[in-house]
């Protein structure tokens, strides 16, 4: 596939590359929100309609945002990587 | 042949100087519960095992906070923006303790779960929308990074809220080390005083430094001191580790009809105060500075995410002990039943005596709940002494003054901001004063709101940010007598201290003043002049991946010189 952006004048195809990474940033904060979301309606009716007796089930609604997280962070460092940033930790 | 010395890098340095400070605190906690077994064994008394085994870990903990002391004005504030992500991981953590200690304040168990769903999303927010952004400002303070997107007027609104977030989250602490303390034949006001003294002790001589140091081996043994007498429990009441026997017994508990969960709330109740529990936390002064001092904006994300980690171990444990508290020392009803007017601090205050635990196990879960509450204090008290001692003395007051006349005044500040808090705590008139409830609800209704815009919305101006942070406080002023009385009418409501008016979760009013406050910021915003080009550079760097600080740029150049003395990173 052709890659247009390099046809492209040096500042525009910054400018694209900082929208790109903006966009890809707030979709993955929004797509985390949402999973948090979520997660904390599945553990609040878990409690109420599953009763707190079903351990492994709580924890699961518990533990779903912290592994969301760590998903989360490896796709960040990636866009992040893309637009020539990135850290290391 | 040229000579080549092979050295560790300094990042592999600081890996290996934090594994030694967490595995120095467990080791000690191992070596102590050892040495409290031998005790018990040839007949030594409960009161001396217990009293010595607090001793030397609060001893132990001072110390890392005592030894870790600067003369750098960017290490006392910042700890040399210098930490890895698992020990800002651990300052986040210890900034959401507070919150923690007002759920154990409420009566009914829900309020457990309540702070699961708050801080989750707190900590979630933190990650995906303000702490890599804030971290890439390179702002000393979260108050100098909304003067530096929406002008210096807003610390007008922005310091003093901070200030009292922190200060009233700090009384409330030092209130509960005071209730917590008749248990262990202790007076409230000498409690209070002792914790004060420690608190001061771990962060006075290397602010945020010593705090973050200190941060790691306490959480560490808080979660180890709660986790590791209950699995002893476990095993010797129902011969497993797993948490489900626990649950099992509960369960066939409340089926004999003793189940005294108080006010239980609909999941759509627990919900919605947790939704609302959120934006406070996230807003937390001591959180967002774990994202300032973090060594770059990647660690920044990444340590809410291990602040999470700590915290549901630590809430899973807690949630036990409330278990082992409803069934009493033989597994069955207690002999004593559990007052229903009980909080849950108090049974765990009485769990001593209601499980009847051992000496070394009893000693284990003291020690924890002071790492605990040490950790809390300190968080709330660095981030109180750096609001006032460089956003109003060395920003605003007394901007050149000298590096020792500012390392002298933040450190008159953390002592005069603790002296305070005491004094806040101990006041009798103030005994029912709902400091927790009015913390959360300033942090959610006046900060949230500027943070999150102030970093995703380059188009917010200054008129608009001041507007939506005045229209924040203003409702929750005119919001939280009515709420406070829906909230007792419907079911998250305590008897602890922070009962009145309306429980430490009560912050539906945090909620509704966020919403007013991001609606005046919006509407005004969009009908007045759109910020000057810098301030929209600004805004749109912050989301960029950048190496170095926008506002102290100056400040990269040394961070590797703060880093590589640095305990933790």
């Amino acid at each position: 596939m052709i890659d247009i952006a390099r046809f492209l004048p040096g500042r525009r195809r910054a400018d694209l590359g900082r929208q790109a990474h903006f966009r890809r940033t707030a979709i993955l904060a929004g797509g985390m929100l949402v999973l948090w979301l979520a997660s904390a309606v599945g553990f609040a009716v878990q409690l109420r309609m599953g009763g707190a007796a079903d351990v492994a089930a709580v924890a699961f609604w518990l533990v779903a945002p912290l592994i969301a997280l760590a998903v989360f962070d490896r796709l960040q460092a990636r866009a992040d990587r893309a637009c020539g940033g990135g850290e290391r930790l | 042949m040229a000579f080549v010395a092979v050295q560790a890098s300094p990042h592999a340095r600081r890996r290996s100087r934090l594994g030694r400070a967490i595995g120095l605190t467990l080791l000690l906690a191992g070596a102590l519960a050892a040495v409290s077994v031998a005790a018990e064994r040839i007949g030594i008394g409960a009161p001396w095992i217990v009293g010595t085994v607090f001793a030397a870990s609060m001893t132990f903990l001072a110390g890392i906070g005592a030894l870790t002391g600067t003369t750098r004005p960017t290490v006392f504030f910042l700890a040399g923006r210098a930490l890895t992500a698992s020990v800002a991981g651990c300052v986040g953590a210890a900034a959401c303790l507070p919150p923690f200690w007002l759920a154990l304040g409420e009566r009914s168990t829900d309020s457990l779960a309540v702070f699961a769903i708050g801080a989750t999303g707190g900590l979630v927010v933190s990650a995906a929308l303000v702490a890599p952004f804030l971290h890439r400002s390179g702002a000393y303070t979260p108050a100098e990074f909304l003067a530096a997107r929406f002008g210096r007027v807003s610390r007008v609104f922005t310091v003093p809220a901070s200030y009292a977030v922190c200060l009233f989250l700090l009384a409330a602490q030092l209130r509960i080390a005071g209730r917590l303390a008749p248990s262990f034949g202790v007076t409230p006001a000498d409690a209070v005083w002792a914790m004060l003294g420690l608190v001061l002790v771990c962060c006075i001589a290397g602010g945020a430094r010593s705090a973050s140091a200190a941060a790691a081996g306490e959480v560490a043994l808080a979660v180890a001191g709660i986790l590791a007498p209950l699995a002893v429990l476990l095993a010797a009441r129902f011969g497993t580790l797993s948490p489900q026997a626990l649950a099992d017994a509960l369960a066939a508990a409340a089926a004999d009809g003793a189940d005294r969960s108080a006010g239980r709330s609909s999941a759509f109740a627990m919900l919605g105060y947790g939704l609302a529990l959120a934006p406070a936390v996230a807003a937390l002064p001591g959180l967002c500075n774990a994202s300032l001092f973090a060594r770059g904006s990647a660690a920044a994300r990444r340590a809410p995410a291990v602040a999470l980690a700590m915290l549901l171990p630590a809430l899973a444990g807690v949630a036990g002990w409330v278990a082992v508290a409803h069934l009493g020392p033989a597994g069955g009803v207690p002999a004593a039943p559990v007052p229903s007017a009980s909080t849950l601090l108090d049974m765990l205050a009485a769990i001593p005596a209601t499980a009847q635990l051992s000496a070394t196990s009893t000693a284990l879960f003291v020690a924890a709940a002071a790492a605990a509450l040490l950790a809390g204090s300190a968080s709330v008290l660095v981030a109180a002494a750096n609001g006032v001692g460089y956003d109003l003395l060395n920003r605003t007051l007394a901007p050149k003054a000298t590096r020792s006349a500012r390392m002298a005044a933040a450190r008159l500040c953390l002592l005069a901001t603790g002296v305070a808090a005491a004094w806040l705590a101990l006041d009798p008139r103030l005994r029912d004063a709902p400091f927790g409830h009015v913390a959360l609800t300033l942090a959610a209704s006046v900060l949230f709101p500027g943070l999150v815009i102030g970093i995703w919305w380059k188009r917010a101006t200054r008129p608009g940010a001041l507007a939506g942070m005045a229209a924040g406080l203003a409702a929750t002023l005119l919001l939280a007598v009515p709420i406070a009385d829906l909230a007792a009418a419907g079911g998250l409501t305590s008897g602890g201290a922070e009962s009145t008016p309306a429980g430490a979760f009560g912050s539906i009013a945090g909620l509704l003043g966020a919403l007013a406050n991001a609606a005046a910021t919006i509407a005004v915003s969009l009908v007045t002049a759109p910020p000057p080009v810098e301030r929209q550079r600004f805004a749109d760097d912050l989301r960029r991946s950048v190496s170095r600080p926008l506002l102290h740029p100056h400040e990269a150049l040394i961070q590797s010189h703060a880093a590589s003395s640095h305990i933790g990173g």
